[in-house]
């Protein structure tokens, strides 16, 4: 393995673009910190988006009733913020991180394929346009509408939809496209460009987690993509993979999807599970607590996502041995997330703390996720989850899951990285707000959609019962606090940029590893000259 | 040959069996439920 890197060919390129400015500067640069920039960009701005479709949802689930809009254009609502959460903002984010970061906390001058990595970025964009073209079109009565199936796509729907479908299905290939160019990167990065002397095993968590994140991607992507290709197929050359009046299998769809999709969730939680032993251990002034168990768990818990897919399709029938090994290979990833915990724990256990931004979202991601992975075991018990399968329960316990993880785990790492980014301390006042609304807003719009689960409430539908009318109304007050939680995080960020305190090169006084080493704001290529490990 | 194209070749090396590996998967995976 080649340790001594310079800067390549490439890498030499990035000073000359470096100093054009503008829009060709940013469409041509192969730099991991302008192109970390720009995923990051592009997952907030679709945070934003996502979130006011989910806005205009809660906003029609505020009362019983339909009073803003009909179903079809809520269905449409509903479907484009999941494929626009997963893929457009967590995916992208924590390709954002990756680029930003991986090269720094390994010793690298930059990602190993600068030009591929480039060209993943910008496939993002029409992408995202490709998406939501239908929806925007359809607003103005052109077309039927985005695609509307929820973001599960189920067949037999997924084939009657409307056009918007064929749009998303090509908007899943180039982002499929886009996140197989990121996962390559990250992979041949590690592998080929860590700084000598560091091993596997003395290699930060953040770079393991994506690691695995980056092996997970790949072998799931191209299943999906092949999924959709099906499902093209069958919409428009007579192939019959899903459609049963053809002798298809519409339960075949749910195999494929799961088979990505369940991986999916370890892929939006790997990364964090990577970040956030890295701020605990800065604002706990400790050592990580038993580094090789957090190691092997996330590996554990990598090789567990691609054998339990069938657990979302418990109601879909199937055997029932098929079903207890189902519910028991699924708890049996809690085992490996309950060493993560445990690690986590004892790594704040008895250390000096402080209570800083980062670490303030680093300690609500544990227990928030906490609930997630809890309430995760109650709907993987095939005996119990009938009663909860597309049921609010359902839909507050993934949130549970994935808000903490790619939100707030998310913010805990940017934040955290955001003076080395700069150059400048965040406003410690403004982020503790920050972090107090989105703990307000999570808890006030997910805890209610717990209760009317229970109760009985199905999902994906735009009128309820009266009975549920309190606890939905509480749900969307919620859900508008988290909303306008996230224009605060971009107001502190710009703050940030533009008036922060200038930040030490180390800017946490607990912080450790390669990337504190550097001066703050880090030079355009970290490390010319390879940091050697002991 | 210099360290860095040797570098360059081994990183696109690498690269060229992860496309190899996502193209063989997503093949399988059309060939393997193809209707029959």
């Amino acid at each position: 393995m080649a340790h001594d890197m310079t800067h390549d060919s490439a890498h030499a390129g990035h000073d000359a673009h470096y100093h054009h400015g503008g829009i060709r500067h940013w469409l041509q640069t192969t730099n991991h910190k302008d192109i970390g920039i720009m995923y990051l960009i592009f997952g907030i701005t679709m945070l934003l988006m996502g979130g006011a479709m989910i806005l205009g949802v809660r906003a029609e689930l505020f009362m019983p009733g339909l009073q803003l809009m009909q179903p079809e254009f809520f269905n449409q609502l509903i479907t484009l913020h999941g494929l626009i959460m997963v893929f457009g903002f967590a995916m992208p984010v924590a390709t954002g991180l990756a680029n930003y970061m991986l090269p720094m906390v390994i010793g690298a001058p930059d990602m190993a394929l600068p030009r591929l990595n480039n060209w993943g970025f910008w496939i993002l964009p029409p992408a995202a346009v490709m998406l939501t073209l239908p929806f925007f079109l359809g607003i103005a009565n052109i077309g039927p509408g985005a695609v509307d199936t929820g973001w599960t796509m189920y067949a037999p729907l997924s084939l009657q939809s409307g056009w918007g479908m064929d749009f998303a299905i090509f908007a899943i290939h180039m982002l499929g496209v886009s996140s197989i160019l990121g996962s390559i990167n990250v992979i041949v990065t590690i592998v080929n460009m860590r700084a000598p002397g560091m091993t596997f095993m003395k290699m930060p968590l953040f770079a393991h987690g994506f690691l695995v994140t980056a092996i997970l991607l790949i072998s799931i992507m191209p299943v999906f993509a092949g999924g959709v290709t099906m499902v093209l197929m069958d919409r428009h050359f007579d192939t019959h993979f899903f459609n049963a009046a053809g002798g298809g299998d519409p339960v075949l769809w749910q195999h494929i999807f799961w088979f990505m999709g369940h991986p999916e969730v370890y892929v939006l939680l790997l990364p964090i599970t990577g970040a956030i032993p890295h701020v605990l251990s800065a604002f706990s002034r400790k050592e990580t607590y038993g580094y090789k168990a957090q190691v092997y768990s996330m590996w554990t818990i990598g090789a567990l996502a691609f054998v339990v897919w069938a657990h979302h399709m418990f109601t879909s029938g199937m055997s029932v041995n098929a079903q207890m090994y189902f519910m028991y290979s699924t708890m049996l990833i809690s085992l490996p997330l309950a060493v993560l915990f445990f690690c986590w724990i004892a790594t704040v256990w008895r250390g000096s703390l402080s209570f800083e931004t980062p670490m303030l979202f680093a300690l609500g991601f544990i227990i928030l996720f906490g609930w997630g992975g809890l309430t995760g075991l109650v709907l993987a018990d095939a005996a119990a989850d009938p009663q909860y399968h597309n049921a609010y329960f359902m839909v507050a316990h993934f949130h549970y899951a994935l808000y903490p993880t790619t939100v707030m785990g998310s913010m805990a790492a940017i934040y955290y990285w955001l003076p080395k980014w700069t150059g400048h301390m965040l406003d410690e006042k403004l982020g503790r707000i920050h972090f107090w609304i989105v703990m307000l807003g999570v808890n006030l719009t997910f805890i209610p959609q717990f209760l009317v689960g229970l109760s009985g409430m199905p999902r994906r539908i735009p009128d309820y019962p009266l009975m549920f009318a309190e606890w939905n109304k509480l749900s969307t007050i919620g859900a508008f606090i988290l909303g306008l939680s996230h224009l605060l995080f971009i107001y502190i960020v710009l703050k940030c940029i533009r008036e922060g305190k200038k930040s030490a090169d180390r800017s946490w006084e607990g912080a450790t590893g390669l990337e504190w080493t550097v001066p703050s704001p880090a030079p355009y290529h970290t490390f010319e000259t390879q940091p050697k490990i002991d | 040959m210099s360290i860095e194209s040797k570098n360059d070749q081994q990183n696109a090396r690498l690269a060229l069996k992860l496309i190899a590996m996502v193209v063989v998967i997503f093949l399988i995976t059309l060939w393997k439920f193809r209707p029959v």
